[in-house]
């Protein structure tokens, strides 16, 4: 009798269930945040900048790493992979359907979905209470700061891309491109009320009002406004927050050995208090499991040889020379590299010429000669002995044989100290080098060939590189300097490519945005300095071949073909350009 | 008991002799329930009757009114319709029925309830059909009974040649005089037709067989069971006794097509199992495997979990009427599992122990070391164009002409070591080349592959009284599987109790528990085919594992995880319902059951610093602890209800309501310190520790009402109504309504059917629609997710949003229109025949966006999809004879798939001089979905053949080599790319499924049986053809067999080694199409009379095999698992009965 009172409760509980459905079907997700519980105050909104700020670290690490592809987009790099996959072949690789190995959409993937977490805080920035303007305005200098960040590199590396002026809760097929023009005015109208609110001192890895006049100095050349240009790079470098690195210091300063440049390179030095010259820094430690990105920089993988692969070099008999047997001396000493980014003659010869003292080629600490590689193998009959070149099939010497900034690319690796693959390290974002170049620059597209040379001179001096003199400081010296300084920090592609529309639209030494896609400055400074694209050398399944159209990279077909209701231009030379509309010269707040 | 009444019943069905529909219906409703005090029912009852005039049978049912007496009759035995007058007060069963019956030739057996109405045994000789007593005549004496040794009332024996014959009394026996020589054939409807000589016998003892397929059966179809005879819809039944002599690990292994419309391809590892799906793919997105039912409720576990050796039968509901009772989840269709249960008879145990060798169908393996320095050579080759022919061959084996010296010099300072130059020149690492040299290979392949052993031991006993029924099973399974360390072990038991309480309450449980266990790990066949023959196994020390057998760092030791990584993987569940069911007075009954499901996981893993996870993070351990708990509650009120004889009336409802929680808890450590050497056991030992929790909710309840109403026992309708709730779709849409209708016809049964070859024919339609609510708990909501980082070394927790959300989002509903025809045909062939039409509509869909918008995808309800099939199932009797008989079963099936919208966003068409002629629906190109196309249908390259030597030119163009694979570039414009040059070529799944079995019973105890199965007209990835593997793996790494172009092998089917497959990427379809023999089994009972005197009732020894047999033109492993290993068994077994 028992048990059918039991089942007789039971039934009843059945029942009022049934009586109180209301609360029975909120869906409560118990594990997961939601919107309307955490985009409601100063913290929630400060937790989405947090997102913001790790997203900008993504590409400069793993191997290899998207940064790269800056690189091999340009006249410093290839790509070194032999793989089937490795992008050689621009004409057949690099389409709207993929771009190889080397995957360009990551860039756009990447830099869209920070738009859309910056948008999260533009869109709610008024939901908050917020105790003062300034709390508010913050946050959204911070915010628009990012937005206009992505934007710059996009517009610089996909062209006329759609412009999201918001956040989107639901879906949304209907979008169309917008000229690179009015993207470029609206992030410079941005960021002029952001340099107003950011702060000036932060903790490493958040921005800073120099960060943000640094980028405003390169939105405003790339808007021709070179003035401008030049009174937000003057902010940055009169802010009496940063100021170049000229003495040493950190954790080797009292190791005669090294020298300034080492210093600044060094992972403990990075974003460390006395380190003045750092003005944007991504954070990347070992042993935080869940901050820290993924397995590291992996920058050995990425910027230096494949030295030690058994099939790559030789010695005199035709064994392998090097090997790259765990725990091996020189496996230790150099890492396992794998030349993801292969740099060209031009950046590892030709703008070393005649480099004087230069500490950043100095081949005693900061700079791994060709010279300096031993054969390792112990089977071997020359153990001990310089690798020599002219053993070797000239081609197994694209992915094994150049030289490379040691001090800068060889991180310790906590996770693989017997075969090194570059460690967890912070990275120069912008550093103030850069803006002392910007700065140059902006002189010299006005004409002031001697103020630029000055600041080209106060980098270079600190580096004990003989000064240049006025009279021969051109846009392609600036170039050449910046890659001397800034190699695996600046996004080469962006820059030659801005500095390529700079051309084009002051219809500079005959280049016009009229033909842009067949005739630019970028791929005229490829074709002069890129030793290997165009010039039918044949690596693993593809030749390197480059075109001039190839100075936007194909916009992704999916997203054109997802867009079904509205209209996103290809870039021309793709397939689908042909179909492409007017992009929108207008900015709304729909948008 | 039941068993007894039911046999009653078929015989009622098929002869209209019987008069007991009411009693159908009675015993279909309340099951069980009649309880049985005792015997001495007849004893205390005592009956007041006072009628006058009446017939007989109308006395018969006051009598039942007032009692619980049920009359149990045969028409040519009693005469309903006669007239009587009757008294009695406060009289006893025997009393009444003395005077009944008195001056009649009827006499009666009370059992108990039942009353038996038979004619008194003198009479029975008046069936013989007098003729002359002839000398060689003898009188034979005999007894009939089923399996289970319960007579059978009113069997039929017939002596074949003559019209002579009787039928069975109530104690199943009979008495017939026949020739000396005479054959009798012995038949009952249900049952098997049997015939017996009398030679040199005077007594027989005859045993028929269950007819288990015939149209009568019982089929279980959702809250109540039903005769097939009265079913509406499209319900196929599998009887697991089919499947007793196969090592079944997971009941999906029976249901490898054998039924129509139900595909399902074989599980490869040592689990078991496979994929299911009833009539092709209903949703996009969402999850379409079937629903399962386990004993009358949804059961949400793992199938592994159900032991195969429970289960009493398998019903599948296919159509939207039969599943529509399950609304919201039954849009795939609904698997309903019967397990077994105690019955009254004696205590049986039986015990089965089952043993197999498991091998490959197809085995491909990796090159041998000869092949392997061959593939090297071949491929520097045709690579490196610049050196001469000879530079790559072996220095002792030079092409004419060639002396060692010149071949030497093609090195600019040769070696005297002529081996090491060639194996250099073959870019052979320093591990290899020594290997070469002391003559050391390692077969990989060999070492990670095994002899797998699969073993099931399973017990149950089961038995019970009137009051109490009892079922109790233990079954332990150990599978290795063919790759060292797949290993699968699972303890399975299995309690059903019920119990008559009282004569108005039955109550019982059903528990099951099973101890899953998983924790091995494998070895990796991809790295045993990747690891160079020319490698090590260990390091110099002979026994630490290498990491790199042959030094690259992209090809690991494929034994190293399986020999070093400490795991352990156990899953527990419980799976219980407690029920209690009432019958009330007006042949209303109540039966709420409340089912509960527990699930613990552990899943914990180590990785110590001798392997290279563990190496790189200084040891490496995770624990992820999961907990799950269900309840749901069951109300089933039923009423039951005949009138007049004519209208039988079944209404059903439903009220449940179900709650799901889950608790999981990922814990993550590394750097451990002094030493990994507690393992997963203290993770506390590391000092890199990771936590994430992950705990989910859901709700949902129904409302259910089902209307079965026959009329006349010839026309049939079954109406459902639905709704449902569910917390996934809370926000907008908690609810949905479905609704079904079906009609049957037993045309048959019409007075003006008359075709005698036809025994049966029904005609069936159905309509109705079903939902499906498989998506993720929280798919309608934004989801945040963390993400932490650094300030300086400052640790900051940050949040982003991860999906868009939808508060719109509803059910996806199926809705089904279905057409059946049931028939029997010359007494030996029955079967049906089926067509449907389906359409999904709101499909829950993964839409692809712009990823600009931040989301890539967005669950929604968007676009339609149909289904339309063809079942055709038949059962034939071939052979029936006593030595011999032979039954088959033959099953087809086919289902066309179609996308009939999307997104409904519309595109122009554009004709060849870009001027607006339309517009059409646009396709989800990003997801290969098209509309008017297939889900399944293949859309990519066309592979014309491989460029060959004098086509260099016309390759190049597309970036092509010779021995590149040649694609069809439709537009002739020198550029392939998808949108102009990708055409549909086939389709991915089966255009057509057949299946056949045949069972053989020979010399009566010895069974054979074979299953073949046919899947037809689909096409598979297979790119061994192309040579276009990853990471320069011809010049790195071994890979498995395959012919290559060479200039001098210019194949026009093989690509060459490193061909291009990248740009653009394409894949080689080759036709899966197969015919195999699935299944073969030989069973042998042993005789009964041999076994009589060791106590044992059933001993039965069988050997079976699976996949022993396979055609096809596939040349990867296998057509049903494609690129993976399918497995083959042997196996022996023993099934003996106490």
């Amino acid at each position: 009798m028992k048990k059918k009172y039991k089942f007789f409760l039971l039934s009843v509980i059945a029942v009022m269930i049934f009586s109180c459905e209301e609360g029975w079907f909120s869906p409560k997700p118990l594990s997961i945040f939601a919107p309307e519980n955490v985009y409601v105050d100063k913290a929630g909104l400060d937790a989405v900048l947090l997102t913001c700020r790790r997203g900008l670290r993504d590409e400069f690490y793993g191997g290899p790493s998207v940064f790269t592809n800056e690189l091999m987009s340009s006249e410093c790099c290839i790509s070194g992979s032999k793989g089937v996959t490795a992008t050689h072949n621009f004409r057949i690789q690099v389409t709207p359907n993929g771009t190889g190995q080397s995957d360009f959409f990551k860039h756009w993937d990447n830099a869209y979905v920070q738009i859309r977490n910056a948008n999260v805080i533009i869109s709610r920035i008024d939901a908050p209470d917020w105790n003062s303007e300034q709390d508010k305005n913050e946050i959204l200098a911070e915010a628009y700061f990012h937005r206009a960040y992505w934007y710059y590199r996009l517009v610089n590396q996909f062209g006329d891309v759609p412009f999201l002026n918001r956040e989107y809760t639901e879906p949304k097929t209907t979008f169309y491109t917008h000229s690179r023009k009015t993207i470029l005015t609206k992030i410079q109208d941005d960021m002029e009320f952001a340099v107003l609110w950011l702060p000036n001192i932060v903790d490493p890895g958040k921005v800073n009002r120099a960060a943000g006049n640094h980028l405003l100095t390169k939105i405003y050349l790339a808007n021709s406004q070179f003035d401008k240009a030049i009174s937000s790079a003057s902010a940055v470098i009169e802010s009496g927050v940063h100021s170049l690195m000229k003495q040493r210091f950190g954790k080797y300063a009292s190791d005669g050995k090294y020298n300034v440049i080492w210093d600044l390179h060094q992972k403990e030095n990075k974003s460390s208090a006395e380190n003045k010259e750092g003005i944007l820094i991504v954070q990347d430690k070992y042993g935080f499991p869940d901050a820290q990105a993924g397995n590291g920089t992996d920058a050995i993988r990425n910027y230096s040889g494949c030295w030690w692969n058994t099939q790559f070099l030789r010695d005199p008999e035709g064994k392998s020379a090097c090997t790259d047997k765990s725990g091996d001396w020189q496996i230790v000493k150099l890492g396992r590299g794998n030349g993801y980014a292969r740099p060209t003659n031009y950046t590892s010869y030709e703008i070393w010429a005649d480099c004087g003292a230069d500490l950043r080629h100095d081949t005693t600490v900061n700079w791994m000669p060709m010279e300096k590689l031993l054969i390792n193998n112990p089977s071997s009959n020359y153990y001990g002995e310089p690798v020599e070149k002219k053993y070797n099939n000239t081609i197994d010497t694209i992915q094994s044989w150049f030289p490379w900034p040691y001090y800068k690319f060889y991180i310790e690796d906590e996770q693989r100290p017997l075969q090194p693959w570059g460690g967890h390290s912070d990275w120069y974002v912008f550093r103030l080098a850069e803006t002392y170049l910007l700065r140059a620059e902006a002189y010299w597209w006005k004409g002031d060939l001697i103020a630029a040379a000055s600041d080209i001179n106060e980098v270079r001096a600190r580096t004990l590189a003989p000064p240049v003199n006025p009279s021969n400081v051109t846009i392609e010296y600036i170039l050449d300097e910046r890659v001397r300084e800034l190699y695996g920090e600046e996004p080469r592609k962006t820059e030659l490519t801005r500095i390529a529309f700079i051309m084009a639209n002051n219809s500079f030494n005959g280049y016009s945005t009229d033909n842009f896609h067949k005739k630019n400055y970028w791929f005229d400074r490829i074709d002069e300095k890129n030793n290997f694209y165009n010039f039918g050398i044949m690596y693993g399944t593809n030749e390197y071949k480059i075109d001039p159209y190839h100075v936007l990279w194909p916009i992704p077909q999916d997203v054109i073909d997802n867009n079904m209701g509205g209209f996103i231009n290809q870039n021309i030379g793709y397939f689908g350009s042909e179909n492409n509309i007017s992009p929108k010269e207008e900015i709304t707040e729909s948008d | 008991m039941t068993k007894k009444i039911s046999n009653l019943l078929k015989s009622a069905n098929a002869q209209k002799n019987f008069k007991i529909m009411k009693l159908v219906a009675l015993f279909l409703t309340i099951g069980m329930s009649i309880s049985y005090a005792g015997n001495s029912y007849s004893q205390v009852t005592t009956l007041n009757l006072k009628l006058k005039n009446k017939t007989v049978r109308e006395v018969f049912n006051e009598i039942e009114k007032n009692s619980e007496y049920v009359f149990l009759y045969n028409r040519e035995t009693l005469d309903p319709e006669r007239v009587v007058s009757i008294n009695a007060k406060k009289e006893t069963i025997s009393d009444v029925l003395d005077k009944l019956f008195e001056g009649t030739d009827n006499t009666y057996k009370v059992s108990d309830r039942q009353i038996y109405i038979s004619k008194a045994e003198r009479q029975q000789q008046t069936v013989i059909i007098a003729e002359p007593e002839q000398q060689q005549k003898k009188q034979i004496t005999g007894i009939v009974t089923d399996t289970e040794d319960i007579p059978i009332i009113g069997a039929n024996i017939i002596e074949i040649g003559t019209t002579n014959g009787t039928i069975t009394d109530i104690d199943g026996r009979f008495v017939l005089s026949v020739e000396n020589e005479a054959i009798l054939r012995i038949t009952y409807i249900g049952y098997l037709e049997q015939e017996v000589s009398v030679k040199d016998k005077l007594t027989l003892s005859i045993i028929l067989q269950e007819d288990i397929s015939a149209l009568d059966e019982l089929i279980v179809v959702g809250y109540g069971v039903q005769k097939r005879s009265d079913i509406t819809g499209s319900v196929q039944r599998v009887d697991a006794a089919n499947f007793s002599t196969q090592l079944t690990t997971n009941m999906l292994e029976m249901l490898n097509g054998t039924v129509a419309g139900f595909s399902s391809n074989q599980g490869t590892g040592a689990s078991g199992g496979g994929s299911m799906e009833i009539r092709g793919t209903t949703s996009i997105a969402a999850d379409s495997n079937p629903l399962i039912v386990l004993d009358g409720v949804i059961y949400n576990g793992s199938i592994g979990d159900i032991n195969p050796n429970d289960i009493e039968s398998i019903d599948i509901l296919k159509d939207a009427s039969s599943a529509a009772i399950f609304g919201a989840r039954s849009a795939s269709g609904v698997l309903i599992v019967t397990t077994k249960r105690g019955s009254t008879s004696k205590p049986k145990i039986n015990f089965s122990l089952k043993i197999g060798a498991v091998g490959v169908t197809n085995e491909i393996k990796p090159l041998n070391p000869q092949q392997y320095v061959q593939s090297r050579a071949d491929f520097y080759n045709i690579s490196n164009l610049d050196k001469p022919d000879y530079y790559y061959s072996d220095p002792y084996n030079l092409p004419g002409g060639l002396t060692l010296e010149e071949w030497k010099n093609f090195d600019s300072i040769p070696s005297d070591d002529p081996v090491e130059m060639w194996l250099n020149r073959l870019g052979m690492n320093n591990i290899e080349i020594n290997n070469y040299k002391n003559g050391k290979t390692v077969n990989w392949y060999d070492l990670v592959m095994r002899n797998g052993v699969r073993q099931d031991y399973n017990v149950n006993v089961s038995g019970g009284s009137q009051s109490l029924r009892y079922f109790w099973s233990l079954d332990y399974t150990d599978n290795k599987g063919i790759i060292m360390g797949d290993d699968y072990r699972n303890v399975r038991s299995r309690v059903n109790l019920d119990s008559d309480i009282t004569n108005f309450l039955n109550v019982g449980v059903n528990v099951q528990f099973a101890d899953r266990n998983q924790s091995s790990q494998n070895a990796n066949l991809n790295w045993a085919i990747t690891a160079s023959p020319y490698g090590n196994i260990f390091e110099e020390d002979e026994k630490t594992f290498t990491f790199y057998p042959h030094g690259d760092q992209l090809y690991l030791n494929p034994l190293l995880y399986y020999s070093l990584r400490d795991k352990l993987d156990v899953t527990q569940s419980l799976f219980t319902t407690l029920y209690g069911e009432v019958k009330f007075p007006y042949d209303i009954s109540y039966k709420v059951s409340f089912t509960n499901r527990y699930s613990w996981q552990k899943n914990y893993h180590f990785d110590p610093i001798t392997t290279p996870i563990g190496f790189a993070a200084q040891g490496y351990g995770r624990r992820i602890d999961e907990s799950v708990y269900e309840w749901q509650i069951d109300n089933v009120l039923t009423w039951t209800k005949s009138i007049a004889e004519i209208h039988h009336i079944n209404a059903t409802f439903l009220l449940n309501a179900e709650k799901y929680q889950s608790w999981n808890s990922i814990q993550e450590n590394s750097q451990f310190s002094p030493s990994g050497v507690l393992s997963f056991h203290a993770l506390q030992a590391g000092i890199s520790p990771s936590l994430s929790n992950n705990d989910q909710y859901s709700t949902g309840n129904a409302l259910m009402s089902r209307l079965n109403y026959s009329l006349k026992d010839k026309y049939l309708f079954t109406g459902t109504w639905r709704r449902d709730g569910y917390s996934a779709f809370g926000q907008k849409n908690p609810h949905a309504e479905f609704q079904s209708a079906a009609l049957g016809w037993r045309m048959s049964e019409e007075s003006f059917f008359n075709i005698n070859w036809i025994d049966q024919l029904k005609l069936r339609v159905s309509w109705g629609t079903n939902g499906n609510r498989a998506i993720g708990r929280y798919q309608a909501l934004a989801r945040l997710a963390t993400t932490q980082y650094l300030y300086g070394t400052t640790l900051a927790t940050g949040v982003y949003t991860n999906t868009m959300a939808n508060s719109d989002l509803r059910w996806e509903r199926t809705e089904a229109l279905n057409f059946g025809i049931d028939f029997g045909l010359f007494k030996n062939i029955y079967g049906s025949v089926e067509y449907y039409d389906m359409t999904t509509r709101d499909l829950l869909l993964n839409r692809s966006l712009p990823r600009i918008i931040g989301y890539s995808r967005v669950m929604a309800n968007l676009g339609e999809l149909g289904n339309k099939g063809f079942e055709l199932s038949i059962n034939s009797k071939n052979i029936d004879k006593e030595n011999l008989k032979w039954n088959s079963t033959l099953t087809f099936s086919l289902n066309r798939n179609k996308i009939k919208h999307l997104y409904g966003e519309m595109v122009d068409i554009v004709d060849d001089n870009g001027n607006i002629i339309g517009q059409k629906e646009a396709d989800d190109i990003a997801n290969e979905w098209f509309i008017g196309q297939a889900l399944d249908r293949i859309w990519d390259y066309e592979i014309l053949g491989v460029w060959q030597l004098d086509e260099t030119e016309q390759a190049a163009v597309y970036g092509k080599r010779p021995g590149d694979m040649k694609l069809r570039d439709v537009n002739n414009d020198g550029v392939l790319n998808p949108t102009d040059d990708k055409v549909f070529q086939g389709y991915k799944t089966p255009k057509y499924r057949l299946g056949l079995r045949n069972d053989w019973t020979v010399f009566k105890n010895f069974t054979i049986s074979a299953f073949i199965r046919t899947d037809l007209g689909f096409y598979g990835i297979n790119n061994l053809y192309l040579n276009g593997e990853k990471n320069n793996i011809y010049e790195r790494a071994n890979r498995l067999y395959t012919e290559y172009w060479m200039p001098d092998n210019p194949t026009n089917k093989y690509g060459r080694l490193n061909s291009e497959v990248q740009t653009p990427k394409f894949n080689y379809w080759e036709n899966r199409s197969f015919v195999r023999l699935q299944d073969l089994s030989v069973a042998y009972n042993i005789p009964q009379n041999k076994l009589k005197k060791y106590q044992i009732q059933n001993l039965r020894i069988y050997m079976s095999f699976r996949n022993l047999l396979t055609l096809t033109k596939w040349k990867h492993y296998d057509p049903e698992s494609q690129t993976d290993m399918m497995p083959k068994n042997s196996s022996i077994g023993i099934d003996l009965t106490f």
